[in-house]
């Protein structure tokens, strides 16, 4: 399969004699755009696998996706990518032990990629692969220095970290609203750094008192502009 | 590179002459150490029972201190410290010239004035016997 | 007067004083003396008692930022300190010999804090890409401590912009363990 490159992309291409097929559509799961790429995602399972994945943004150069190294390579910042393009097809392989990579490694953290289409992809709504009633909780922080990212995020993340939460919940303590709580366990369950359970206990929180100052964190929030 | 200070056999000589001759002048010593600005025992005496390698560390750890509030306060680098206790007075000051500390404990009957004294002249003695220090690790302390 | 204290800990060379000059609204006060051991870490100076850098939350409000020596003959510091601290950011360079092992050390010495959910590691120089990498310091705090979740990011000292990231992920971390109630939490439904 030959690659059709970006002006500026090598001649050569690492990736040329990989067979990319399409990826399976999800069955009773109709999504195009970053959705497509989320749902095709998320059904490669934890990682490190051995595939590889070519996304193929329509008028852009493609993303490659190496899920063996946990990273992806882009020709342009992720955030350059229009946030709802026009369509992404999603090819992907599966490699044997011993194939080379398909990009200069390390390449760039798979969180960056999945952070920003995870957020975004399915709106406000829940992702198809997210079940009622179950709560969420961190198994690792993501690097929110390499992430763009706001107060309500890290804080969000901060409550995941120590106690199970469902969207409802989530928002309810971190002092957000509902649709950035599901937005972020949306990306959080893409990028595979929280735990979902069916069975975990409400998080019962300390009540605050009426005349309990304002925290630390808001304080320190509106002193650094944050 | 050149060797460290605490490990310079001709430095730990003429140290330990030095505090000797200073145990000599006030017999009231009870401990007396020269030690790196960064925390390293050079040489000691004592009379009694202490851990020279954490002693070094902490009076290094005063010294800087010390150093600190001066520049604060705009009144220049310290020139000794002194703390008193109900069991002895420890003072500790720099060897001129040198990125080295002499810090002594003294019975609570001696005078801080003799104390002082004592350990002025020794710090002076051992400057001169001492090859002025290389530049390099005469790094000024950085505030 | 509300004072919050923040610990900046880790070895020797890791950036501890430059992460406080980062933050620091006052110019910091440095503890700094000729460093002996050019041959283990090559820096000119070392900090041999604290630095001290601050950040005004109002008239009676600071956040009080404390840099500790790195090196363990000073850990009479570390023991003052760290009785008045709220949390700490523990700072390593990925390029240093046993950069994870060193963490732990340095953890095992800070446990009150750390078992506290009072800790964030900043991972320094991982773009030299020499280093286990960021993995490798999660992988070893969950295999220590699995009901631990610590944050740990990569970090510039120098980047004022990301030493708040950091701070502020601490601050946010400790607050939201503090919310919990302890024990009993009610059955799900």
């Amino acid at each position: 399969m030959t690659a059709t490159w970006a002006q500026g992309a090598p001649t050569e291409s690492r990736y040329s004699g990989v067979g990319f097929e399409p990826a399976a559509e999800a069955a009773g799961v109709a999504v195009s755009g970053w959705a497509r790429v989320a749902v095709a995602v998320h059904a490669v399972g934890p990682t490190p696998a051995p595939v590889v994945m070519r996304l193929d943004v329509a008028s852009y150069a493609p993303i490659l996706i190496d899920f063996r190294e946990r990273a992806f390579e882009a020709k342009l910042p992720i955030g350059q990518y229009p946030s709802a393009p026009d369509s992404v097809l999603v090819h992907q392989a599966t490699m044997a032990e011993g194939d080379a990579a398909v990009f200069p490694l390390p390449g760039a953290d798979l969180d960056k990629l999945l952070w920003r289409v995870g957020f975004t992809c399915f709106g406000d709504a829940p992702a198809p692969w997210l079940i009622p009633g179950e709560r969420y909780k961190l198994n690792r922080w993501p690097n929110f220095v390499e992430l763009t990212h706001h107060m309500d995020h890290i804080r969000m993340a901060a409550a995941l970290a120590n106690a199970h939460y469902s969207a409802d919940e989530l928002a309810a303590a971190a002092g957000t609203d509902r649709s950035s709580a599901q937005r972020l366990i949306n990306a959080f369950t893409l990028m595979r750094v929280v735990e979902a359970s069916a069975v975990a206990a409400v998080p019962v929180t300390v009540p605050a008192r009426a005349d309990a100052p304002r925290s630390l964190f808001r304080r320190l929030r509106e002193k650094l502009g944050m | 590179m050149n060797q460290p200070i605490h490990q310079d056999q001709f430095v730990i000589g003429e140290g330990h002459a030095a505090l000797s001759g200073m145990c000599e002048l006030a017999p009231s010593t009870i401990y007396a150490a020269l030690l790196t600005d960064d925390g390293f025992d050079i040489v000691h005496v004592s009379r009694t029972q202490t851990e020279a390698s954490r002693f070094a560390s902490m009076s290094s750890s005063i010294q800087a201190l010390s150093d600190a509030v001066g520049h604060e306060l705009r009144i220049g680098d310290s020139e000794y410290v002194i703390m008193g206790s109900a069991q002895g007075h420890v003072i500790q000051l720099r060897i001129p010239g040198q990125p080295i500390v002499l810090a002594a404990l003294f019975q609570p009957h001696e005078t801080l004035g003799k104390a002082l004294s004592t350990a002025r002249l020794t710090a002076e003695r051992l400057a001169q016997r001492l090859p002025a220090a290389a530049s390099a690790a005469m790094a000024a302390p950085n505030f | 007067m509300a004072e919050h204290v923040i610990l900046f800990a880790g070895p020797m060379g890791a950036g501890k004083t430059t992460a406080i000059r980062s933050l620091s609204e006052i110019e910091v006060v440095s503890t700094e003396a000729a460093n002996s051991e050019r041959h283990v870490v090559d820096k000119a100076t070392t900090t041999v008692a604290l630095d001290y850098g601050e950040i005004t939350l109002g008239d009676d409000d600071k956040v009080r930022l404390y840099g500790v020596p790195g090196q363990k003959r000073f850990d009479f510091m570390w023991a003052i300190l760290k009785k008045r601290a709220r949390g700490m950011i523990m700072l390593v360079n990925d390029d240093a010999p046993d950069a994870v092992q060193t963490m732990i050390e340095y953890l095992d010495d800070f446990r009150d804090l750390y078992e506290r959910g009072g800790v964030i590691v900043g991972v320094s120089r991982t773009d030299l890409g020499v280093g286990p990498g960021l993995a490798a310091y999660s992988a070893a705090l969950q295999a220590q401590r699995p009901d631990l979740i610590v944050p740990v990011f990569t970090v510039d000292p120098r980047d004022a912009g990301q030493m708040r990231t950091v701070l502020m992920t601490l601050i946010a971390n400790i607050e939201m363990r503090a919310m919990l109630a302890p024990a009993a939490e009610a059955v799900a439904p």
